[in-house]
């Protein structure tokens, strides 16, 4: 009964675009704001997220390279970003592939400024890529074997000259990286390295230290360019290889993203961690909750974030 | 494009005179001498950092602080102008 309310919330997966979700690990770009709307939104939101006065993580010990992951989990203080996570075009999405009940754990900021690198090929599957402990860990059964279901938001136009996602798809159900092997961060490495002859990197890391074969060098000739308006969302596996072209230069205008991450309440977040480590901060996690979009929490080994850090109460589907 | 409804100052007025100062601060901070007065900063290479930057250099040589929240998303030399000259 619960997942035929599922496949009739107005935004859900017709069975035809989910068949081609689980062949191809992504679905969309699909609209959530009008490019109008997104421009307004985001030229207010720009300016109200500099005051970090009610974000969960203190921005000192956070910031290094080009990377601050003080600005992780802003939905927890944003009122805007608090709605956007659990949107009805999003979260409907969403549950038609995790199901009824779903969790949002992370949230995270994609700038690309003029010049900068693009992103390394990667997967990812218990995040402990970076910090090298698991951020999430799926049970023995689930809808699929780890990763998380990502929405990528377009705040800003994502182009062939603005960097741009780049995906492979239906590589999702096989991982070409380890995670339980070492990433070496060196921030002076940020906009200096090539591969394939292509400008990349993975914020101060070299992701290409988890390839499970070190020979392996992934084909740019099944790279799909997923250009996007602002407004536009894609979804899709952390499992299926993607990357992201490097910004050209050619204009003064930065891209920027919002990635929403989201698993199904079964999943352990964060378990056995207080802190996160990773591209070069560090952050306490005594103030963070993941939040349900959708459905119900019946475990008890997930913290539950039920309104913002100002009061705002989560909308949950 | 940046809805900029501020009006454009008259040469030698007080508000030009103050609007001049803040585009000089922000093609310095920014390098770009070609930003217009009416260049929304974010749409022309601004970050969060050098925002805070200009901000910042507006303080000291005009003793005004700008608040990111009085500019109802407009962010301009003509509009942080405005909002200097009203203080």
């Amino acid at each position: 009964m619960q997942q035929q309310s599922v496949a009739a919330r107005q935004f859900a997966l017709t069975t035809e675009e989910l068949a081609q979700f689980h062949a191809r690990g992504f679905y969309g770009p699909f609209k959530v704001y009008d490019v109008a709307e997104m421009k307004a939104i985001w030229r207010r939101e720009r300016l109200a997220l500099m005051d970090r006065s009610n974000a969960i993580y203190p921005e000192e010990a956070a910031q290094s390279g080009n990377t601050n992951i003080a600005n992780y989990d802003r939905h927890l203080d944003s009122d805007f970003l608090a709605e956007h996570i659990c949107h009805p075009r999003i979260a409907d999405r969403v549950s038609s592939v995790l199901g009824p009940d779903v969790l949002c754990w992370r949230t995270e900021f994609f700038p690309k400024y003029p010049g900068d690198e693009g992103t390394d090929w990667h997967q990812a599957d218990t995040f402990a890529n970076a910090s090298g402990s698991p951020q999430i860990v799926w049970p023995g059964e689930g809808v699929h074997f780890g990763g998380t279901l990502t929405v990528w938001t377009a705040f800003t136009r994502a182009g062939l000259d603005t960097g741009c996602l780049q995906f492979m798809p239906g590589t999702h159900q096989t991982m070409f990286y380890d995670e339980t092997k070492k990433m070496h961060y060196d921030p002076d490495r940020i906009n200096r390295e090539s591969k394939s002859g292509i400008r990349r990197g993975f914020f101060g890391y070299d992701y290409r230290e988890l390839q499970i074969d070190e020979d392996f060098e992934p084909d740019e000739s099944k790279a799909v360019p997923m250009v996007m308006e602002p407004g536009e969302a894609i979804m899709f596996w952390s499992t299926m290889m993607h990357a992201s072209v490097p910004h050209a230069g050619t204009t003064d205008e930065m891209r920027l993203a919002f990635a929403t991450r989201y698993v199904p309440t079964s999943v352990h977040v964060y378990p056995d961690t207080t802190d996160i480590v990773e591209y070069g901060g560090q952050v306490s996690l005594e103030r963070f909750g993941s939040v349900l979009v959708s459905g119900k929490n019946e475990y008890d080994f997930n913290a539950i974030a039920t309104h913002t850090t100002t009061g705002h109460p989560f909308t949950t589907r | 494009m940046t809805e900029n409804t501020a009006v454009v100052p008259g040469p030698g007025t007080a508000v030009w005179r103050t609007e001049e100062t803040i585009l000089r601060i922000v093609r310095e901070v920014l390098g770009n001498d070609s930003l217009g007065a009416g260049d929304d900063l974010f749409d022309h290479g601004a970050t969060s950092l050098s925002f805070v930057r200009v901000l910042a250099q507006i303080k000291q040589e005009l003793q005004v602080m700008v608040h990111a929240a009085d500019l109802d998303g407009v962010v301009t030399a003509r509009s942080l102008a405005a909002n200097v000259d009203h203080h």
